[in-house]
């Protein structure tokens, strides 16, 4: 195992169990600024944290081991998940390989939880946003596998280490496929993380949330799991998209010095865009999808077109 | 869970292997292969996510939420051997999720072009990321206890699901129709439902909604039965080659021999 190899995971592991909460904490701050509040410092979600941590759990009556289960197996699912996606070219096997399509499948484990404990504790409100995430996720989903098609096909692998490996350096990023497939993942990447135009994550208004509904009826440490996952998603989609869906270098080393930098600008962006797009309405949120899963589409094609 | 293609069941390893197989058709490089090969993916894609949609309403109808009706509520265990059985059914969706290798490979090995597979649990396949199936389920399984035992005991007592101040009544529990509404309404224009709500009202006061939605089966209307009637009149228009009587049959037989001798005098048949 080289030097290299133990600085990729640490950067990962220290990255998106510990930093993760940072990247929310700063889209919200950069926020406030933009709008012309002072707003909370980034370290507001440790904070959050820290006070849910001592605060006593909340069963609800009439429940089943699926609500009480819930925030853990979401947690663990983004576990697995920052333990999957790596910071640079190598990076250790931590035990879940490094496959994109496990990847899209563990955010798929997360959701169906996410949903099931709504129809455990019967809340409307939380059926209602729950049934809004689970409509979405099925465009987001689809769009989601064919930007990475787009980098399977360039890179020729659907092994994370060797997606980041095959779109470093300058060369493929002339051909058209790349950025059409950075498009249609920067679309994604709003609506995983549950921002505007999809959702709005500062609404306190039960019949606007989409992301947060399911949330209601937690609180103290299964409220804490699940702010954490809401922050290690943020981690997760966008490390892929600095490290597969932007031009990056292609020395490792120059890679996970690069890393910090671009998260900050990418929540600096996310934070410009929530500032300046009002939310969508639902129903034509899936349009806005399509949008960029056709872009992902031209970009295969314009592979195809281009390389043989 | 394992239907809906969620790791680390079963379901997950068939879905995996069939991605990868349609990525792998995307990446082998022709335009035309490839962008069929992206549009399946696109739609195997959301199918899965529709999947999950469908199963969870189904659990969640089903098995989760306070009880919808009196026989609900008062309904009994039954007996061990019945549990038995599903028990059996379920182990068997977490062993092949967990070791789906075992199974796979063997699959590989009647197939005529196949090399020696080396055997794994979980599957191995070049050009992939590989899916270490027993991995993601320890990992997955380590985490949720961790997390479950730092849960700590709870002190608060338990309350009641808080949706405003009213009580969770079965008149305000959600349908199945109402979890599905904005997928029906985001594909309107695909699946055409129809709907009809008749409201009655009596001195100015509802007295009673009803409401009749119907989402019509597309393919069944628009293919099977346009293409079941034309085979149908063709069949009839079939039937009156075929009468019965011998003669004509007969008849049948000369005017073929004599095309083919004409055919051969002519020099069609070479």
């Amino acid at each position: 195992m080289t030097a290299s190899t133990v600085a990729g995971g640490a950067v990962q592991v220290i990255g998106g169990l510990v930093l993760s909460p940072l990247l929310p904490g700063l889209i919200q701050h950069w926020k406030a600024r933009l709008q012309g509040r002072r707003g909370p410092s980034p370290l507001q979600p440790y904070r959050e944290l820290r006070r849910l941590w001592n605060k006593s759990i909340v069963d609800v009556a009439g429940t089943t081991v699926v609500y009480r289960f819930a925030p853990a197996v979401i947690g663990a699912c983004l576990v697995a998940a920052v333990g999957l996606v790596p910071v640079s070219a190598v990076g250790p096997n931590l035990g879940v390989g490094h496959d994109v399509i496990v990847f899209v499948g563990l955010l798929a484990l997360a959701r169906f939880a996410a949903a099931a404990s709504t129809w455990d504790v019967a809340n409307g409100f939380s059926l209602m946003g729950a049934s809004r995430d689970l409509t979405i996720a099925v465009f987001v989903e689809a769009t989601l596998l064919l930007a990475l098609a787009v980098v399977a096909v360039v890179t020729g692998t659907t092994n994370l280490l060797g997606m980041i490996a095959g779109t470093a350096g300058g060369a493929v990023w002339s051909s058209p496929a790349l950025p059409l497939g950075a498009l249609a993942f920067g679309i994604v990447v709003v609506a995983e993380t549950g921002r505007q135009p999809f959702d709005n994550p500062d609404t306190h208004l039960e019949l606007t949330m989409i992301h947060e509904t399911p949330l209601l009826e937690y609180a103290g440490r299964d409220l804490a799991y699940l702010q954490w996952a809401a922050a290690a998603r943020h981690w997760v989609v966008l490390v892929l998209a600095a490290q597969v869906f932007l031009p990056h270098p292609r020395d490792v080393w120059a890679q996970l010095v690069l890393l910090p930098l671009v998260l900050v600008l990418m929540c600096g962006a996310l934070a410009v865009v929530e500032t300046f797009q009002a939310k969508m309405r639902v129903l034509l949120a899936p349009r806005l999808l399509g949008v960029a899963a056709l872009a992902a589409l031209l970009g295969v094609i314009a592979r195809g077109v281009g390389g043989s | 869970m394992a239907i809906a293609g969620l790791p680390p069941l079963n379901g997950f390893a068939s879905e995996w292997l069939t991605l990868q197989a349609l990525l792998h058709v995307v990446m082998s490089g022709h335009v035309g292969d490839g962008t069929a090969g992206a549009v399946a993916l696109a739609a195997l894609g959301a199918t899965a996510a529709l999947a999950v949609f469908c199963f969870v309403k189904v659990v969640g109808l089903v098995l989760l939420g306070p009880p919808r009706r009196a026989h609900v509520r008062d309904a009994l265990e039954v007996a061990a051997p019945m549990r038995g059985a599903v028990a059996v059914l379920a182990l068997a969706c977490v062993m092949l999720g967990l070791v789906p290798g075992l199974l796979v490979s063997r699959l590989v090995a009647i197939a005529p072009w196949s090399g020696d597979a080396p055997v794994h649990a979980g599957l191995y396949v070049p050009g992939t990321g590989s899916l270490p199936t027993v991995g993601i389920a320890v990992v997955l399984v380590a985490v949720t206890v961790v997390l479950t035992v730092l849960r700590g005991r709870r002190i608060a007592p338990v309350a009641p699901t808080w949706v405003c101040g009213q009580p969770v009544v079965p008149e305000l529990q959600w349908s199945s129709a109402g979890f599905t509404k904005p997928l029906r309404l985001v594909l309107e224009v695909v699946l055409r439902p129809r709907r009809e709500i008749d409201v009655r009202t009596h001195g100015g006061v509802v007295t009673e909604v009803a409401y009749e939605g119907e989402v019509p089966n597309l393919i069944d209307e628009r293919i099977y039965r346009p293409v079941a009637r034309w085979s149908l009149a063709g069949a009839a228009y079939a039937r009156r080659l075929q009468s019965g009587s011998l003669g004509m049959y007969v008849g049948y037989l000369i005017g073929l021999v004599l095309v083919v001798l004409i055919a051969g005098r002519i020099g069609w048949l070479g």
